[in-house]
């Protein structure tokens, strides 16, 4: 039984839009184990970059708890955050605006080795280079700006960043979204190859499909702030329960011009009124009575799967 | 290994891709940048070798009065109506003009870019207080305030350099306050939060850097809206009589426009010239400074 | 004669050709799919047909055919009028694509408007219908709607319908999914492809997505830096795809029908970035390709035949085929 990193109690965050309160994140509990890659899956505006955000603290829960390695980490202040954040690290998506264009990569990593007083300048210099090459960069990157590079390459560098607290747990927000098929290879051969020599867990981020069903070992969807769905990656492929989860699949395009799939099952497009039942009733195509009043909970419909629909 | 593989081939990409020595090319390739570079150049010179390249009082009565440019060899532009040499008094007043430029836009620039800065990454109520003080000096005509200022002070260059500061600190505030509105969102700011930097080191480090092109264009326009308020003023004798400035040179000729103009027309190019350069330097560096999209 | 003939096509920008010898050609009512990573100039060919490039650009050499009539030669009124109406554009990002300013039935009546003078109220009426040609509910009611009322995927449909309002034979599509959900994407390239036979109309299918192509397109270019390196009809292309780029990028790409998990595969990569094409003088894969040899790198070369309909841009790969 591995032990549990990172544990996730019916978090809610919400933002104010004008007047009303958009429930981005609404009640989500899930954990992380050591050594474990969990997937995260879901369209725009379901919630899953804020889910990430809020776990990392960069924006303000509503309601619920975060508890890592034990502690909850809720509401901690800035000077008790800090060891908790060596623990716990993110990369991001846009490889573009995820470094700052005026910094060289010495900076990047020495500003947060210095902030966290991790060693002396030789030592900070010997674990600089040291993760420069581990993500695959050459040594002399240290002395460029993020310009000088391509998109694949910053993105390693965002990956050097995450890594050089040496952090157990790190939140992946769709680090391979915005590069090309061929440079996403080489980024997600890289994060596995990371995980296995440094004993790293994820928490994966991502609307691609296909990428997650590569990369994780359990995999939760999400729609409108909420898990409808979580399984292993094996048992979800195999049997997928919920009707948005076979919605997805469905429309996923395979590269396979033989097998050619029939229009998703799916209406119309996401709404955000969550007015009462499940909030999937309105596009499912199999919705009742008891969907459209009736909100179903997240419950166990086999060996660790859940599912959150009445007839899953 | 694959990943060895990919840094070498990745390196071919460097040779597209501008290095630091490139950009002070690109400094130097750019005309409008060049002249008022040039032209500002000059001025500073002047400025900077005033005493040595006319020692003495500019003020002194050292000839002739109202003699005209041309007219006698040792006066080259001529006198003014107390027999002040006027090419003296242009020189030395160079260095008068630019030294209240550039503190008047130092001051403008300290205080707005605390005041933008603040407003524009805490939001919130920090936000809302600082805008409404912002917005009471903006609604204030500019010159009028410095007219108001000097006048409640003693008229001293430093009295002017701070009153000029004071009322133009807004504009400075408004720009940066703006880019720290939308850099704040950006995700190596997030990244940096997530590293747990205290806001102060986000402010300095993160931000700041990144939100200084277009305060640094504003800054050389500061600089020459100063010289002409100061000018301005000059003109209205709310002026340090002790030092010699090309608004108060015009102001003194302004009893004698109609026969010996050039007192009044010699001073009002300098502060031309000086006005163009700097908004030259200014118009060059946003060309420079801007982020450009390359093909 | 075909609908649209592009021949030996090279684009170049200040500092770097975009676009180089590009030859392809499109018939009436096919999906023609052009494949590429970014860098490939897929984009560029696109808007060269529409001679809708940046003022910088300099069209070195070629000529783009349509109906017979050379593109390149046409003057400004001349495109203008095939432009919404000969052949169409649909573009990523429908947010920006769209004028905030304007309500969506000003701006499909405009196109209308422009082409087929036709009354207001006529052009309220076709406006209307267009709308519930691309499946947007209510139609009389939205068509006065802004932009922003609507959602990604409805203002893609609401750009669709103003690219089709005339009747075009050819619409150029470039990553019209892209920005969209997957749920979205399925639906609206559904759309493209029920217009596709209705209208009898041709598309110019740009995007990097291998899936796409794979379930809406005829046929399939498949561009590296500025090239066309294959060129093949759908089916033979994805069961025997032949250049060594075409593989890396079939083999990098995680399919969602495939059972492939970290834990047991390790992903294809192809080393490198495309950056590393910049100045070769042979063949632009030549340095991230496995199967490279010498006399690659001397010229780049030619697409050649490989049974019908199937061009391939790599001797070392056709020799092994031939051979083997």
């Amino acid at each position: 039984m591995a032990e549990v990193l990172l544990s996730v109690r019916d978090l809610h965050t919400r933002y104010a839009v004008g007047k009303q309160v958009l429930r981005a994140v609404d009640g989500v509990s899930f954990e992380v184990e050591q050594g474990e890659t969990v997937g995260l899956v879901g369209e725009s505006g379901c919630g899953k970059s804020t889910l990430g955000k809020t776990i990392l603290r960069l924006v303000p829960s509503a309601e619920g708890e975060i508890v890592l390695d034990g502690t909850d980490i809720t509401r901690l202040g800035d000077s008790a955050m800090a060891p908790h954040r060596r623990r716990l690290q993110m990369i991001f998506q846009d490889p573009f605006g995820s470094l700052n264009p005026r910094q060289t990569i010495r900076t990047v990593l020495d500003t947060a080795l210095k902030v966290h007083r991790q060693g002396d300048r030789p030592e900070r210099e010997r674990r600089m280079a040291e993760i420069v090459t581990r993500v695959g960069l050459p040594a002399d990157a240290l002395d460029r700006y993020p310009h000088e590079f391509s998109g694949g390459q910053r993105q390693r560098i965002g990956i050097a960043r995450a890594l050089v607290l040496r952090p157990a747990l790190i939140v992946c927000d769709e680090p391979v979204s915005a590069l090309d098929v061929s440079i996403q290879a080489q980024i997600l051969n890289l994060l596995v190859d990371l995980k296995r020599d440094l004993g790293l867990s994820y928490l994966f981020i991502s609307h691609d499909l296909s990428v997650v069903r590569y990369f994780a070992d359990r995999v939760l969807v999400m729609y409108l702030g909420r898990i409808v769905e979580s399984a292993s990656h094996a048992t979800l492929w195999r049997d997928p329960r919920h009707p948005y989860t076979r919605a997805l699949f469905a429309a996923v395009p395979s590269a396979d011009p033989t097998h050619k799939r029939g229009a998703p099952p799916i209406k119309g497009e996401l709404t955000t009124d969550l007015s009462s039942g499940c909030r999937f009733c309105s596009r499912c195509p199999a919705a009742t009575d008891r969907c459209r009043s009736e909100e179903p909970p997240l419950r166990s419909v086999g060996e660790g799967h859940h599912a959150a629909c009445h007839y899953a | 290994m694959s990943v060895e593989a990919g840094k070498l081939a990745d390196f071919g990409n460097r040779a597209a891709v501008p290095r630091k020595g490139r950009r002070l090319r690109a400094f130097l390739r750019n005309p409008t940048f060049v002249a008022g570079v040039v032209i500002l150049s000059f001025f500073v010179l002047l400025a900077l070798f005033a005493d040595v390249l006319f020692p003495g009082d500019p003020l002194d009565m050292v000839g002739p009065p109202v003699l005209w440019p041309g007219e006698s060899a040792e006066f080259p532009l001529g006198t003014d109506s107390l027999g002040r040499d006027v090419l003296a008094g242009l020189v030395h007043g160079a260095r008068a003009s630019l030294l209240v430029g550039l503190s008047a836009a130092a001051i403008g620039l300290a205080i707005g870019m605390v005041v933008g800065a603040a407003a524009g990454f805490f939001g919130g109520w920090v936000d809302t207080l600082l805008m409404r003080v912002v917005e009471l000096f903006q609604t204030t005509p500019t010159f009028l305030l410095v007219v108001v200022i000097v006048a409640i002070g003693e008229p001293t260059m430093q009295t002017i350099a701070l009153a000029i500061g004071i009322a133009s600190w807004p504009t400075v505030a408004r720009l940066v306050r703006a880019q720290f509105r939308s850099l704040r969102e950006a995700d190596f700011v997030m990244a940096a939060r997530s590293l747990g930097y205290s806001n102060l080191r986000i402010i300095a480090q993160e931000i700041l850097p990144n939100a200084l092109p277009p305060v640094i264009v504003a800054a050389s326009v500061m600089i020459a809206n100063a010289i002409l308020t100061e000018a301005g003023l000059s003109f209205l004798n709310m002026r340090d009589a002790n030092v010699v400035s090309w608004g108060g040179m015009i102001g003194n000729g302004r009893d004698l426009l109609r026969t010996a103009w050039f007192l009044t027309a010699l001073p009002g190019v300098a502060i031309a010239a000086a006005v163009l350069s700097l908004n030259l330097v200014g118009d060059g560096l946003n060309e420079i400074l801007n982020p450009r999209s390359d093909p | 004669m075909s609908l649209l003939a592009v021949e030996n096509l090279s684009v170049a920008f200040p500092g770097h050709v975009a676009v180089r010898e590009v030859s392809f050609a499109i018939e009436p009512g096919e999906t023609l799919a052009l494949v590429g990573e970014s860098g490939c100039g897929k984009s560029v060919t696109a808007f060269s047909v529409m001679r809708l490039l940046p003022p910088n650009a300099r069209i070195v050499s070629g000529r783009i055919l349509f109906e017979g009539g050379d593109l390149l030669a046409a003057s400004p009124p001349e495109m203008r009028a095939i432009r919404g109406k000969q052949v169409s554009l649909i573009q990523q990002e429908p947010m920006t694509s769209l004028n905030p300013v304007l309500s969506i039935g000003a701006q499909i009546g405009e196109v209308i408007r422009h082409h087929d003078k036709l009354s207001r109220r006529a052009t309220r009426a076709r406006s209307i219908e267009l709308l519930d040609l691309v499946s947007i509910p209510d139609a009389h009611r939205r068509i006065d709607d802004y932009p922003h009322n609507l959602s990604g995927g409805m203002r893609q449909r609401v750009m669709i319908a103003m690219a089709v309002a005339c009747g075009p034979k050819l619409l150029i599509a470039d990553e019209p999914t892209t920005a969209l959900d997957v749920t979205t994407q399925a639906q609206v390239l559904d759309l493209l492809d029920d217009l596709r036979r209705q209208l009898s109309m041709a598309v110019l299918l740009i995007t990097h997505d291998l899936g796409v192509v794979a379930q809406w397109a005829d046929r399939i270019n498949v561009m590296y830096a500025g090239r066309i390196v294959e060129q093949a009809g759908i089916q033979p292309f994805f069961a025997r795809p032949m250049h060594p780029y075409s593989r890396g990028l079939l083999g990098a790409r995680v399919d969602v029908d495939a059972d492939e998990h970290y834990s047991s595969n390790r992903l294809s990569e192809i080393p490198g970035s495309v950056g590393s094409a910049a100045g070769e003088a042979g063949c632009p894969f030549a340095p991230r390709c496995p199967l490279v040899e010498p006399s690659c790198r001397a010229a780049p070369p030619p697409l050649l035949a490989f049974e019908a309909e199937r061009r391939v841009a790599c001797p070392v790969t056709l020799e092994a085929a031939h051979h083997g």
